[in-house]
């Protein structure tokens, strides 16, 4: 039959045909087409009327709102307080996740079914669940405050909750599983023969860690870390109750804005700051780091 | 009676149509003997009555949690009774930003909504709501001052002083007690929004009960920001509640719907009083271009301003009425409970619906940042 005797050189050939050219338009993003129209109809247009809104002031075109962020000195302590509370938890989250993600990558099999099961299982929970459970453990009466004072370690509770403490224990307990995933996938993908080639040449433990094992896992704490900073700027549930009301985040601030006080331009501002924000860290971690590499392309 | 049957009629008449066992000529002959207009659309028959009221139901939104049963069982079932027309409550908590969408969006999905008193200006100025019809809505039914163009006082609440009854034997705490952590050690609470709590702020710090409006914000503010480590702020009506269950708090301000259902929760541990009380009328108002129309609406607000079925919301939720005549009828048990019966009235404040009314949004916002930083 003609056909089955294909020669190499005509497969290349074809695949040559077949590859797009510079100038020409590759026929399979038709495929995306739809994609693509979703993404400008139901992302971007809305995306464009927010950034119109923030533009907007009494029907006139205005930086009003803009000079109100920078002005406003509840606004400006509102932003402090987020970035302060998102920078402390991304460090915490990302410190916890190198250790669990290690501990993950690294033990046998059985353990690391029980610890991956003790990792998703809180993941799995409402985050309403979360934050209430951290209420009732974290309260002045709470289980460990009680607890303290029935040992006789304490004698009055400690602040737990209700503050930026409890806020930052609960956003944490959340984010550590997200940073937790790229981490232990990295690891995974540490060539075991790395480590045992620094061992080989005389590093300590300890050395071969710090001078290979790190570096080589950097790339993803980035990415890790750069997950949850993000994640951790939109937060609203946990903030809102274990801040006890003194802690106003971003999210809830826009919140309030939309719903209850109509300030739609500012609510709008403000997003496009925040989205603004995301930008610049991804541009700068993309600087520093293979950004396409940390997103988990090959 | 003859029309609701003749309506009827037409009603079993258009399912048969549906159900092809009728003919649609027969049909607009039936009509026109039973006295009612036939409205044949393209997509199917409609009686006046459903061209009137579309889809023959109200959506009453509200802020959820018992609330909905309650105003379902007390204004809900009633005029269902009297008109036929379902009343669906839906607990999605009507934010002003959130009734601002719909309407600018154009996808009403709500009839009638729960808001306060003085947002039926602040909402109706910018022309989100339809016009309360007074020929159909009885002004007379509610006290004066409280039917608005755009929206009318469906009952009252109040924000009090709730206590632990041990502390206080013999009398009952004022706002000064409340500041006075030394005397009186334990944990306050407070709404984190600003309403009832910034009062309670300007009392505490002496300003007289008569003097409280026009208010100033930045007095409260100070006043909550150098008592901070003894408040804890509450979010929900529920976790006020739950503050004095868990006993994490001995003191709170909060609303005394739930101060009435503590006291009898814990036996009279926790009680309240009426002095200080900040006295605010609720309201409903109507979304411009809601789906069941204006006039539907506007007959349930007047329907829901009807002494006995005041009297049954505030026996299930402990919101009092607004129709003053409802106070007057009311049995001995229920007077405790009203806040807007004249002896409990004597004892409050009267929230200042036109300060409110051009100040909520600023009071909110620089009482959040307050508290806040």
């Amino acid at each position: 039959m003609p056909g089955w005797n294909v020669s190499p050189a005509a497969i290349a050939h074809a695949a040559h045909q077949a590859a797009p050219g510079p100038h020409r338009m590759n026929p399979y993003y038709g495929f995306i087409a739809p994609a693509i129209l979703l993404i400008i109809l139901l992302l971007l247009a809305p995306l464009a009327w927010l950034v119109g809104l923030s533009f907007d002031q009494d029907g006139e075109f205005s930086l009003y709102w803009y000079r109100e962020i920078t002005t406003s000195s509840g606004i400006r302590s509102m932003l402090w307080t987020t970035l302060r509370i998102v920078t402390i938890t991304t460090a915490i989250s990302l410190v916890l996740g190198y250790l669990v993600a290690f501990a993950m990558a690294h033990m046998g099999e059985r353990q690391r079914m029980l610890l991956t099961l003790c990792v998703l299982i809180p993941f799995w929970l409402s985050v309403l669940v979360r934050a209430l459970s951290w209420l009732i453990l974290l309260r002045s009466n709470g289980l460990i405050n009680s607890g303290l004072i029935d040992a006789g370690i304490i004698s009055s509770p400690l602040p737990l909750v209700r503050n930026e403490a409890g806020v930052i224990i609960g956003m944490v307990h959340f984010l550590v599983p997200y940073a937790v995933f790229p981490l232990y996938a990295a690891m995974r993908a540490v060539d075991p023969r790395l480590m045992m080639a620094a061992r080989s040449v005389g590093a300590s433990t300890w050395r071969s860690f710090v001078d290979v094992y790190l570096p080589t896992t950097f790339p993803a704490v980035f990415g890790a870390g750069m997950l949850v900073f993000i994640f951790g700027l939109g937060f609203f549930v946990t903030p809102s109750i274990l801040g006890g009301g003194r802690v106003v985040m971003l999210s809830e601030y826009v919140s309030v804005s939309v719903l209850q006080t109509l300030r739609w331009s500012l609510a709008g501002a403000l997003s496009v700051v925040l989205l603004l924000a995301t930008a610049a860290l991804l541009y700068l971690i993309g600087k520093v780091t293979n950004l396409r590499k940390v997103l988990g392309a090959a | 009676m003859s029309k609701r049957f003749n309506e009827d009629l037409v009603e079993i008449a258009r399912s048969e149509v549906t159900a092809g066992r009728m003919s649609r000529r027969d049909f607009v002959q039936l009509c026109l003997i039973a006295g009612v207009a036939p409205v044949v659309a393209s997509t199917g028959i409609m009686s006046p009555g459903e061209a009137m009221a579309q889809a023959k139901e109200l959506v009453l939104a509200n802020f959820g949690g018992d609330a909905v049963k309650g105003m379902g069982e007390a204004w809900g079932e009633p005029f269902t009774k009297d008109t036929g027309i379902n009343v669906v409550v839906d607990g999605a908590t009507p934010l002003a930003g959130k009734i601002k969408a719909m309407v600018e969006s154009g996808k009403v999905v709500w009839d009638v909504c729960d808001a306060d008193g003085f947002l039926c200006n602040q909402l109706g100025s910018q022309g989100l709501l339809e016009d309360v019809d007074y020929s159909i809505v009885d002004k007379s039914m509610v006290r004066d001052g409280w039917a608005w163009p755009q929206g009318v006082a469906n009952y009252t609440y109040s924000f009090v002083i709730a206590y632990k009854k041990s502390m206080f034997p013999d009398k009952p705490p004022t706002y000064a007690d409340f500041f006075d952590v030394e005397k009186y050690p334990g944990k306050r609470t407070m709404w984190k929004y600003q309403m009832g709590a910034m009062e309670a702020c300007l009392l505490g710090d002496g300003v007289p009960p008569d003097q409280l409006y026009p208010a100033d914000i930045d007095r409260a503010v100070k006043k909550a920001k150098s008592f901070a480590d003894n408040i804890i702020y509450w979010e929900s009506g529920a976790s006020s509640q739950q503050l004095f269950m868990d006993e994490e708090v001995v003191m709170g301000n909060i609303w005394n719907t739930r101060s009435s259902i503590l006291e009898r929760d814990t036996d009279g541990e926790v009680t309240w009083t009426w002095d200080q009380g900040l006295f605010c009328p609720a309201a409903f108002v109507i979304p411009k271009g809601n789906p069941a129309g204006a006039k539907v609406a506007n007959e349930f607000l007047a329907s829901i301003l009807i002494p006995e079925r005041q009297i049954k919301l505030l026996e299930l939720l402990g919101n009092g009425p607004s129709n003053p005549k409802a106070s007057e009828m009311l049995p001995e048990n229920l007077r405790r409970l009203d806040p807007g019966y004249p002896t409990n009235l004597a004892k409050q404040i009267m929230r200042n619906e036109e300060w409110y009314e051009k100040n909520y949004d600023l009071a909110v916002e620089k009482w959040l940042d307050g508290i806040s930083s």
